[in-house]
């Protein structure tokens, strides 16, 4: 059995990319949020962050079977499925984060879900209708191969309902921006917002400008996800220069002003 | 007939009918997810069948909603308006693709929500089948008109109909007859389309299972059994057997001869089996009817009897508390006929008024829901008999549910002679019960057989320990002037017997009854016991006794108040009567003793003996020993006001309660008794009165201590009133001298005010509560040209100022709101004609008790004051007009001086460098001069006119970075003068709320001037910076320069004032002025310190910068700040 290095290299990011969702998932976990509207809408974000991990280990998983020439199809659809039930799950946690933070509405949690739910059925059906009939080893990943070609107006649609949501939701977070007072406020809202629609349009551009079908298109993808992370760490957990610099306050430091402030108060 | 309907069965339709409305739906939403995505299997379910078009399925899922929505139990107004909008909607959409198809229109609808090509079955894209908007026209209006009573039978008329349509479709789709649903060329009935209106037909039919024809199906009876055993069956088994007997002959089976006798034998099988089943069911349910009419009637039978013969009122009413049966017994408890209440409504009948509508609201409970609180209960409550008369009477209710309404039965008992009965009998027991006198019954051998509470409290024993036991044993008797033998005999022969004897209690003590006993007898005239009422007679005997010795100690009493009031001035005789009388009435010795005026002791006031030599010698010891007020028994007798008696009194307790020095008086007198009460009188206590016994057997008892405390208070009141007399007499003496001398006093104070008012420049004057002048300064009478102040006085406002109306109502404001008027300031004209300003301060007069009862008033002349205040007011303004023509004028004049002022440069350059070899060196020296001081002319002018521009530009205040300011001016200087050795520290993020342009200007001039008088410092500092102090913040440029002298700081700011020589610091002297303008007009201050040779520092301030802070506060919602704060 010839082991492919490339393959290997991309489970191997695939892995730390889940670590680092992971990571960012707990560490934002970990703030306390007292109102009880703002605490479900940060689980949601939370929720996005452990999703994405789930999905990126489930992928890093199935390249790894892929090294190991472990290709069995039943296995690779139902792991698709599981997969497409994670991702839908986490964009419906991170719509809901951004729908909430941009006009403060708590009830469109329900028909977010409802529209996920929907979406994850369509989903399914166009996996199922396009026939997978194989599992495909390439360099960098390994995937399903489909009897009828994924591409027409309903592969559009279902990419443009993935990625769109978020999108615009990125941009309208990113006006923010322009309505926060704080430094450290305006440095998370532009981190965030900017890495989130970078990260979702990016693929998007891959998809209309046919960037998607090559191979290193999958290493510079993960890339991106990594790089989005690990800059939305940094929006919570700004290096110890720029907190110098800037004065922006991170996700621990807060916490311990809250600390501060109760002791005072209890003082009082 | 009414049919009773099934509960379950109706709930289960309803769901059935909600789930078709989704089943509707999701084929609707399933087709038209087809056509958005373009899946031919959604559309079509098979490639060569027709399509479900698009309206259609929009219109089956605004189908399924709605039926969704009425077959919910709900009572939502809204959803219920939903649902009907989209009934209405889909009878247009019937209507609309009906017309277009009738009247060979496009309307443009077909294709609203997609584009269809021609299909072969259609004649226009996208167009549904007219069957189907038949249907849906027909469904539309069945669903909007579904809870209208009214339409019922039209609402089933149409969905009947679309369902028979259907149905046709359907049958043509299952036996392969295409023209059943391909009723015209293009315009078939989609499959899913036909099954979606079957489904959709019976929804709407099961949605109200209670009305119309389906409420057979709904029906408990025999008829809704078997339309829901055989409806089934007659509909599905010919069909399903049909299609399999057809294709079988389609496979090549059989013939169409074959076919149709297998078609018809097995329908008649299986028909004739379904009908002796159900034959079977109808036969058994027949017998048990049957069985329970047979019942019925022997129980009728037996009812009527029991109903006949029964003491009992037994009435039965219908579940509209009609009468249905009223029993004999009914008619002659309640005084009606039979034939005159059958059908009437109970309750107006036999219930009395206030109990009708309990009845009534208990009826219509039972029947709403079934429950019945009193059914079956024994229940006592009134009756009301046909002349209006009520009585008591004890109901019993049952129901009998089993038919379509209940029917209620009353069993009634009139229970008027029972309660009478009981009530006189409880009456009698209550009575004999609490009667204050002892009843006691006894049997022939004097045991106790009864035993009432009078008795008990009478004699202590309770009737549990003597019932049983014997009379005698117990009560002990003693007859008074009989004995018992003889009342026994009396009680033989007379039956009865009255007297009094002495009985003992259970505690031994006596007590006094007048008795009474009567003999009971049975039948045959045997003695079988006795009752005796006891009276006790006790306290009636003593209170007698009681009120003899009341009468001789009132008349005792009496006679010593005589006494006393005859002596009441005398205080000392007052005591000696005291004493004397109370040793006669009831004593054997008295001492008076009275409290000393220092509270401490109570010395001895009045002493009394029958016998003079042991008076004397009483008299002697007790009178030099008196008694400490704060020890011994005395103390607690003066504290508590409350007298001590000791009956019998031992030597050795006589020396407890005695003080130690009057132990000695013990051995020579013998006390056996002792009784001292207080002397009580004005809430205190004046002394003590104390009465001593010599004989052993006559011990002071409690009656004496009533007694003597009675005389004590009025001997005490008398001792008060003799002492209070003397006071008196005291405090008038010391009175008369107080008097005296607040006279003089008076009259000194009397004197100064008069002096004051005489003498004080300012009007002085007291006034009364109608504002009428009481007393007046000599100024004021003077200025109202009287006299004499005495003139003014009875006189007010109104005599002297023809509009005093206005200085009235505020003095009586003044009164009525006790609230000053200080310094205020008016114009008065006097009666002279003279106009004069003051400054008056009115204040409220109380008398002693507080009252206002008129005004004191001071006005002070300010006419000069006020002279002198119009006079700077016009200067300022003068001064102001004169400033601004001032400015205008210089502005003028500068801007017209720099016309010249160029030529004279121009020419005087022109001919330096033109003419420069014709001139000697001088002459061009001198012309350099010129120049010089022409450009130092313009410098002054450029000045003048900053200045000016400053005083005369609008300003704009917003956020400006002062630092951000700075550090440009800084670079600037750095950038044109790059060989200086100088450093510059700069405060980042200093801001202001300021005019930028004017601030710029500021930062310039103080900054260039830093620049300048550093410019001979080896290592030149710069400073910009700020502090705050005393809630403003202050901004500074510091540098280590030249400095000046601070005796000439006062100069700094005004215009071409320098402190420096033109030649070591150059410049124009106009800067700092122009500065401070800039900064007054933003309403800050400026100043300077310094030192020479040691540098100075700038300091100015910006208050718009804190006002500015509050305009700035950030508008944004507080939700998002709280949101981005929380979550971002």
């Amino acid at each position: 059995m010839t082991i492919q290095f490339t393959l290997l290299f991309s489970t191997l990011l695939a892995l730390i990319s889940a670590g680092v969702y992971c990571y960012v998932a707990w560490r934002l976990s970990k703030r306390v949020v007292s109102s009880s509207e703002g605490r479900i809408a940060w689980q949601s974000f939370t929720i996005w962050w452990y999703g994405l991990a789930a999905t990126t280990l489930t992928g890093g998983l199935l390249n790894m079977l892929g090294v190991f020439g472990q290709t069995s199809l039943p296995l690779f659809v139902t792991a698709t499925y599981i997969n497409m039930l994670a991702i839908c799950i986490a964009l419906w946690g991170l719509l809901y984060y951004l729908i909430y933070l941009f006009t403060g509405n708590s009830r469109s949690r329900l028909p977010l879900a409802i529209f996920y739910i929907i979406y994850y059925f369509m989903l399914v059906y166009y996996i199922t209708t396009s026939i997978p009939n194989d599992v495909r080893v390439s360099h960098w990943n390994t995937t399903l191969t489909f009897r009828a070609p994924l591409t027409g107006p309903f592969f559009v649609m279902i990419a443009v309902l993935l990625l769109l949501p978020q999108i615009i939701g990125g941009l309208a977070y990113f006006t923010l921006y322009f309505r926060v007072g704080e430094v450290t406020q305006k440095y998370r809202v532009l981190l965030v917002s900017w890495s989130i629609i970078i990260w979702f349009l990016s693929p998007l551009i891959a998809l209309v400008g046919g960037l998607a079908q090559h191979d290193w298109w999958q290493l510079a993808s993960r890339l991106i996800g990594l790089a989005a992370a690990l800059t939305i760490l940094m929006a919570y957990l700004p290096p110890h220069w720029l907190k110098q610099r800037y004065g922006i306050i991170s996700l621990s430091d807060e916490s311990q002003e809250e600390q501060k402030a109760e002791f005072s108060f209890s003082s009082k | 007939m009414t049919s009773q309907l099934n509960s379950r069965l109706l709930s289960s339709y309803r769901r059935a009918s909600r789930v078709a409305g989704g089943i509707v739906l999701a084929i609707g939403l399933l087709v038209l997810l087809g056509w958005l995505l373009d899946i031919p299997a959604l559309k079509s379910i098979l490639p060569h069948l027709a399509t479900m078009k698009a309206n259609t399925a929009m219109a089956f899922v605004l189908a399924g909603i709605s039926l969704w929505l009425v077959s919910a139990n709900h009572e939502n107004q809204r959803l219920d308006l939903i649902a009907r909008a989209c009934a209405t909607l889909i009878a247009l959409i019937g209507v609309l693709t009906l017309s277009e198809t009738i009247f060979s229109q496009d309307l443009s609808i077909d294709q609203l929500l997609f584009k269809d090509t021609i299909a072969p079955e259609s004649a226009h894209a996208g167009r549904m089948p007219p069957v189907a908007s038949l249907n849906f026209f027909l469904l539309g209006f069945s669903l909007l008109l579904l809870d209208r009573q009214k339409y019922r039978r039209l609402v089933e008329a149409f969905s009947i109909t679309a369902l028979l349509i259907s149905v046709l479709a359907f049958l043509g789709y299952a036996y392969g007859v295409s023209s059943l649903y391909h009723f015209f060329p293009y315009s078939s009935l989609a499959i899913h389309t036909t099954l979606a209106f079957l489904i959709l037909c019976a929804g709407i039919l099961f949605a109200r299972p209670e009305q119309g024809l389906m409420k057979v199906f709904s029906s408990d009876n025999l008829g809704g059994v078997m339309v829901r055993r055989l409806m089934p069956a007659a509909l599905a088994m010919p069909f399903l057997l049909g299609w399999l007997f057809l294709t079988g002959q389609r496979m090549g089976l059989y013939d169409s001869t074959f076919r149709l006798v297998l078609f018809a034998l097995s329908t008649v099988v299986v028909f004739a089996v379904l009908i002796w089943r159900n034959a079977g069911l109808l036969q058994s349910a027949d017998l048990v009817r049957q069985q329970a009419e047979a019942q019925l009637g022997q129980s009728e039978e037996r009812e009527a009897a029991i109903l006949y013969a029964s003491l009992d009122a037994v009435i039965t009413i219908d579940h509209q508390g009609r009468v249905l049966e009223f029993n004999p017994a009914a008619q002659k408890i309640f005084g009606y006929d039979r034939g005159e209440v059958l059908g009437r409504e109970m309750s107006e009948l036999i219930i009395p008024p206030s109990l009708r509508e309990q009845h009534r609201a208990g009826l219509a409970k039972y029947l709403a829901t079934g429950e019945g609180p009193v059914l079956g209960k024994r229940l006592e409550l009134r009756g009301m008999r046909a002349d209006g008369t009520e009585f008591p009477v004890e109901l019993t209710i049952t129901v009998i549910a089993g038919s379509e309404q209940p029917i209620f039965t009353a069993f009634l008992r009139d229970l008027t002679q029972r309660q009478q009965a009981e009530e006189q009998i409880a009456y009698q027991a209550y009575l004999l019960e609490n009667v204050n006198d002892a009843v006691i019954g006894s049997d022939e051998n004097s045991i106790i057989r009864f035993w009432n509470q009078g008795a008990e409290r009478m004699f202590g024993w309770k009737a549990g320990e003597v019932l049983g036991r014997s009379g005698r044993e117990i009560l002990r008797s003693e007859l008074i002037n009989t004995d018992l033998e003889v009342v026994l005999k009396i009680l033989a022969e007379r039956g009865r017997w009255k007297g009094e004897s002495i009985q003992y209690r259970k505690d031994g003590t006596r007590v006094i009854v007048e008795a009474s006993s009567i003999t009971l007898r049975d039948a045959n005239g045997r003695i079988t016991g006795y009752v005796s009422v006891h009276r006790d007679m006790t306290e009636h005997k003593q209170a007698e006794e009681e009120l003899r010795k009341n009468a001789a100690r009132k008349q005792a009493l009496a006679d010593i108040s005589g006494t006393l009031a005859t002596v009441h001035l005398d205080y000392q005789a007052v005591l000696d009567a005291a004493a004397r009388h109370t040793t006669e009435l009831i004593g054997d010795a008295c001492s008076i003793r009275l409290v000393s005026d220092d509270g401490q002791w109570l010395e001895l006031a009045s002493l009394y003996h029958p016998e003079p030599k042991t008076l004397a010698f009483l008299r002697e010891i007790l009178g030099t020993n008196p008694l400490r007020t704060d020890t011994g028994s005395v103390a607690q007798i003066i504290q508590t006001g409350r007298p001590m008696l000791i009956p019998v009194i031992s030597p050795e307790q006589l020396k407890a309660i005695v003080p130690a020095t009057a132990w000695s008086i013990l051995e020579h007198i013998s006390i056996h008794s002792l009784l001292t009460v207080p002397l009580r009188a004005q809430g205190g206590v004046l002394g003590t009165l104390t009465l001593t016994r010599d004989q052993p057997d006559r011990p002071y008892t409690s009656e004496d201590e009533a007694f003597l405390q009675d005389l004590a208070d009025r001997a005490a009141l008398s001792i008060a009133n003799a002492r209070l007399y003397m006071a008196t007499q005291q405090l008038n003496a010391g009175l008369e001298q107080r008097v005296v001398e607040r006279t003089a006093a008076l009259s000194q104070a009397n004197s100064l005010l008069q002096m004051m008012l005489d003498n004080m420049p300012d009007q002085i004057y007291f006034k009364d509560a109608q504002s009428r002048f009481i007393r007046n300064s000599r100024s004021q009478a003077k200025a109202l040209g009287l006299s004499d102040p005495a003139e003014a006085v009875g006189k007010s406002d109104f005599d002297f100022f023809p509009h005093a109306q206005l200085s009235y109502e505020k003095e009586q404001e003044i009164i009525r709101s006790g609230k000053p008027v200080v310094d205020e300031e008016e114009r008065i004209v006097w009666p002279d004609g003279r106009e004069t300003w003051v400054s008056t301060t009115k204040i409220p007069l109380p008398d002693q008790s507080g009252q206002i009862i008129g005004t004191f008033g001071i006005s002070r002349d300010i006419t000069e004051r006020k002279r002198a205040e119009v006079a700077l007011q016009k200067a300022k303004l003068e001064l102001e007009a004169a400033n601004k023509e001032l400015e205008a004028f210089s502005y003028s004049v500068s801007h017209d001086l720099r016309a010249p002022l160029r030529s004279i440069d121009g020419f005087s350059q022109a001919l330096l460098e033109d003419y420069s070899d014709l001139l000697p060196a001088e002459g061009r020296n001198f012309l350099e001069r010129v120049r010089s001081s022409a450009q130092h002319m313009a410098e002054l002018i450029d000045d003048l006119l900053n200045l000016s521009k400053v005083t005369r530009a609008s300003m704009k205040l917003v956020s400006v970075d002062l630092s951000q300011l700075a550090q440009g001016i800084a670079a600037e200087l750095q950038r044109t003068h790059a060989e200086r050795r100088l450093s510059f520290n700069i405060t980042p993020n200093l801001k202001a709320y300021a005019d930028p342009n004017l601030l710029q200007i500021v930062l310039e001039n103080l900054l260039n001037n830093a620049w300048k008088f550093t410019s001979k410092r080896e290592q030149a500092k710069i400073e910009f910076g700020s502090k705050h102090e005393n809630a403003e913040t202050i901004y500074f440029v510091r540098d280590n320069g030249a400095g000046f002298d601070m005796a000439y700081a006062n100069k700094l700011f005004g215009a071409f004032q320098r402190l420096h020589a033109m030649t070591e610091f150059p410049g124009t002297g106009i800067g700092l002025a122009t500065v401070q303008r800039i900064i007054n007009r933003h309403g800050g201050r400026i100043w300077a310190e310094g030192a020479v040779g040691q540098g100075a520092t700038f300091f100015f301030t910006l208050p718009a910068l804190e006002r500015a802070k509050l305009k700035a506060e950030p508008k944004e919602e507080v939700s998002l700040t709280k949101r981005v704060k929380e979550i971002i």
